[in-house]
């Protein structure tokens, strides 16, 4: 009877740990296969989709990308040449081209994989104690081959002056960057945009594996 | 107050530093220059001349050129009428990235082609 009694015990023991252990947070890592298998070495960013009231985003926001995914190892199609060509082809518009199929992209500019990327918040709210400035961007990227979606990630940034003074780094230099600019009520969405490009494209488990000319490439499978 | 920026500096460099080790390429005022482009859409002769920079500082420094940099000035050129000296750096983007073949080949016949074509 006792010996039942521990036995009984023990299982509730072992069931308890095991039901911490699937509560407990585990790290998210995304699935890489159809990534993996496709093994992409280009990278085309097409227009991006603008759902912010901010007409200028776009634009500017074009200029804060090349530079994370080519670092990332990539070869990254030059994205005013690649703008201009496509205005010029009558696809300047970003909502038709995130909407056609990726192929015939990929066929056009010989790119193994085609960027879609949407910005849905740039904005800046003002109030007396809780200015924020705001920065979404969700990212997609689809084979040129096959159009299949290889890789997708959000990322939001929100830059708030009462945060910086928390000693955070990052906040203390992006506040320095913006600071000035919000006392203009023009903020400066470049430092907050590259911030977003940084951790979307190298976070551990999420971001993008390591491109052919870097040389973690093919030897990031346990991190990506 | 210079020692607290400095220190604000290297820390968010190691940060940056965990995730990509060190910058690969030459990147000039390529970015910023791309930002000012489109601030001032009309201003291409700054443009030109960020890019142009740009490239030759990496090419002396003998730094490697970021991609798609020979391609985005080959098409300032090409813009201004030059297509001989455009012709030439959509060469060299497909000489140094063989990923761009494809679109610089279509360059090339683009510049090489005919002016009318263009306008």
């Amino acid at each position: 009877m006792i010996r039942t009694l521990s036995f009984l015990r023990l299982t509730l023991a072992l069931a308890g740990i095991a039901s911490v252990a699937a509560c407990a947070p585990v790290p998210v890592h995304n699935d890489y296969s159809a990534f993996r298998h496709a093994d992409p070495h280009s990278i085309l960013v097409v227009p991006v989709v603008n759902k912010s009231v901010d007409v200028d985003a776009p634009d500017y926001f074009l200029s804060t990308i090349s530079r994370p995914l080519a670092e990332r190892g990539y070869y990254v199609f030059p994205v005013n040449l690649t703008k201009r060509v496509m205005e010029d082809d009558g696809l300047a518009d970003a909502d038709l081209v995130h909407a056609n199929d990726p192929t015939a992209l990929g066929k056009m500019f010989g790119a193994d994989s085609i960027m879609y990327i949407t910005i849905n918040r740039w904005d800046a709210k003002y109030a007396i104690l809780a200015t924020a400035v705001t920065v979404d961007l969700s990212y997609a990227l689809k084979s040129g081959t096959t159009g299949e979606t290889l890789w997708t990630h959000n990322q939001t940034m929100v830059y708030q002056p009462q945060a910086a003074s928390a000693g955070n780094p990052i906040a203390t230099l992006i506040a320095a960057a913006i600071t000035a600019a919000i006392a203009k009520a023009k903020p400066n969405y470049v430092p907050l945009a590259q911030q977003a490009n940084a951790i979307s494209v190298n976070k551990a488990g999420q971001g993008l594996p390591a491109g052919p000319h870097d040389t973690q490439y093919k030897a990031d499978n346990g991190t990506f | 107050m210079k020692a607290w920026r400095l220190a604000t500096v290297c820390a968010l460099a190691a940060l940056t530093a965990a995730c990509a080790p060190q910058s690969k390429y030459a990147w000039g005022s390529y970015e910023s220059s791309l930002y000012q482009h489109y601030k001032t859409p009309g201003d291409t002769t700054a443009f030109a001349q960020h890019l142009s920079e740009t490239i030759s500082k990496a090419e002396q420094s003998g730094q490697k050129v970021p991609p798609g940099i020979y391609a985005e000035y080959g098409e300032v050129l090409l813009e201004a009428g030059d297509t001989k000296q455009a012709t030439v750096f959509f060469e060299k983007e497909k000489s140094t990235w063989p990923e761009s073949t494809s679109f610089m080949s279509t360059m090339i016949r683009v510049a090489s082609g005919s002016k009318e074509a263009k306008q």
